[in-house]
């Protein structure tokens, strides 16, 4: 049986006094895992969690990496794309994705071809600033893609995306998946994968969803 | 009626704040009774002597210049659509008199200021300056004119500046480190001008207050109150990275380097003091002392920097540590112990550093 990917055991997340998460343990094989739950249920902070991006209690590891202890190791394992990116303004898309690849490094596949399936490089040179919040989501979502990571967590990776986009997004996330390795842990209110594992966001922790889509 | 509305009144109340504090130079920080005797120094100061008439002549340009780019963003901006049916039909006299009249009006100060030197240096036979000072201000009068006549015959281009801007982005990447210094001087150009300003008049003040001979704590006490006018700037720093660069903790960056980007950028932002100081005291102070002024101001900065990592640190109990930890530096540097401090300081701010850095959220009444 091959070892989990990601880890999580003993996690709690409480801000002052309130308890927002406790996940007691989570082991996530290899896969694609669809994070389901109600609006407020706690799915950004899970991720956020998970991706070691906010402080919480317990362990977490990707591939016996511990989030704790490795930390630099640990964020070349994982990615992350928020639902809605907020960057500053002065920067172009270009400074980003720059800046990303020096820290995170070239990636599985070449970036460039990416950016131009997405039409991100008629606007990379201009400030974000100047985007539209779809221009800003493709963006963060070509960052999610940068590196070797194990894991990629995409909050939301669906939301003001253009109807010609989305599709090409799922086919990212299947090749990524199948020809590179990479898990993925995806909240959305639309289907990303034909083949993804529904996890739920329920009494603050995270459970398995029944069924199998 | 509805040009002044749209131009002149906006740019005023826009800029009431810097216009406030230009009043309180020239006319607050003066008993009245010395009020005429010191506009009468000022302004035969800069008629007699070509440096200092350089100088004036720089400020009114700048000046200038922010009038300009004012009414060309005005123009560029979506809801002013209309102008350019409304003043892009106007002909011949009726539209240079228009265009003039806006950009007179907002150009008002710095030419009253002008009028009277004129006046001035005329009756004390100051011909040469009286001529430089008519022919500038004419320039600065007519020139813009056309500047505004080519924005208003070509709507929706990009300007020269976004254009260049534009080759820029193209050539270099901005680093890491420098982002804060981005931020302050697209988003919080006011403060970190005033600051500078203030610092700037801190340094002179320090040099001319010092009894001869060179006494280089009394140019590190000046210093302290250089590096108090910038709490306020380190403050912000902490509201951009939480608000504006919260993507960059998940960059698999050692803490080395991002401890040692933050000494770049605050040595960059305190670049043009150090250049300063250099200036005022290279006669005196040699390279040793030199490189003392730049480590106590990074590390001071870095150190306050370095404590808004601390849980519930709020803007009141920030000013309260930092007059503390510049009581300590006082103290510390009247008894002679100036690198004890810088190495106290850096040892401190890279322990806080690395202690807080994961464990850092920010406060929710700011992400909110």
């Amino acid at each position: 049986m091959p070892a989990p990917v990601l880890c999580l055991k003993n996690v709690i997340k409480a801000y002052e006094d309130h308890v927002v998460l406790n996940i007691p343990e989570l082991q996530l094989d290899y896969g694609t895992y669809w994070l389901l739950g109600e609006n407020g249920a706690g799915k950004t902070t899970s991720m956020k969690v998970m991706a070691a991006l906010i402080p919480s209690q317990g362990e977490i590891s990707v591939e016996n990496v511990q989030a704790k202890q490795q930390p630099v190791q640990f964020r070349r394992l994982v990615n992350y794309a928020e639902a809605e990116p907020v960057y500053p303004g002065f920067l172009t898309g270009k400074d980003l994705l720059g800046l990303y690849l020096k820290t995170k490094g070239k990636g599985y596949r070449d970036l460039d071809q990416i950016i131009h399936l997405l039409g991100i490089h008629e606007f990379i040179h201009r400030p974000v600033s100047g985007y539209s919040s779809g221009m800003l989501k493709k963006l963060s979502l070509v960052l999610a893609f940068t590196g070797m990571p194990k894991v990629i967590l995409l909050d939301e990776p669906l939301i003001t995306l253009d109807v010609q986009t989305v599709p090409l997004i799922n086919k990212l996330v299947e090749e990524f998946h199948t020809q590179f390795g990479v898990t993925f842990i995806i909240s959305s209110h639309q289907p990303v994968s034909g083949s993804s594992i529904r996890l739920q966001v329920q009494d603050k922790n995270i459970v398995a969803a029944h069924g199998v889509i | 009626m509805a040009l002044s509305k749209i131009f002149t009144g906006s740019f005023y109340a826009k800029n009431a704040a810097i216009f406030f504090l230009v009043f309180y130079f020239f006319f607050g920080i003066v008993p009245g009774n010395m009020l005429l005797s010191y506009h009468l120094t000022l302004i035969r100061g800069f008629t007699g002597n070509v440096d200092f008439l350089c100088l004036v002549l720089l400020g009114w340009a700048v000046y200038n210049a922010k009038c300009v780019l004012f009414i060309l963003k005005t123009l560029s901006a979506r809801e002013s659509l209309y102008l350019y049916a409304t003043l892009g039909v106007l002909e011949g006299r009726e539209k240079w008199s228009t265009w003039f009249r806006i950009h007179f009006s907002l150009y008002l100060p710095a030419l009253t200021y002008s009028a009277a030197a004129v006046c001035i240096a005329w009756n004390d036979k100051h011909i040469g300056a009286v001529v430089t000072i008519v022919l500038f201000q004419l320039l600065m009068l007519i020139l813009p004119l056309f500047v505004y006549d080519r924005k208003i015959k070509n709507p929706g281009t990009t300007s020269l500046f976004i254009r260049w801007q534009q080759k820029l982005n193209r050539l270099f990447t901005k680093p890491l480190w420098a982002y804060y210094i981005y931020e302050l001087l697209n988003n919080g150009s006011r403060s970190l001008f005033i600051t500078k300003g203030v610092t700037g008049l801190i340094i002179i003040a320090t040099y001319s207050l010092m009894e001869q001979p060179y006494e280089l704590r009394f140019m590190l006490v000046g210093l302290l109150l250089v590096l108090l006018a910038h709490t306020v700037l380190v403050f912000n720093h902490r509201q951009f990275d939480d608000l504006k660069l919260s993507m960059s903790i998940q960059l698999p960056l050692p803490l080395w380097k991002r401890y040692a980007h933050t000494l770049l950028g605050y040595f960059v932002l305190l670049l043009p003091e150090f250049i300063f100081l250099v200036v005022r005291t290279y006669q005196v102070a040699g390279p040793l002392d030199q490189l003392l002024f730049i480590s106590l101001s990074v590390s001071m900065l870095v150190m306050w920097r370095m404590l808004l990592y601390f849980p519930g640190l709020d803007q009141d109990k920030y000013f309260r540590w930092v007059l503390i930890s510049i009581v300590v530096a006082l103290f510390m540097i009247l008894g002679y112990l100036y690198w004890y401090l810088v190495i106290g300081l850096q040892v401190l701010a890279f322990t806080i550093f690395s202690l807080r850095y994961y464990k850092y959220e920010p406060p929710l009444a700011e992400v909110q």
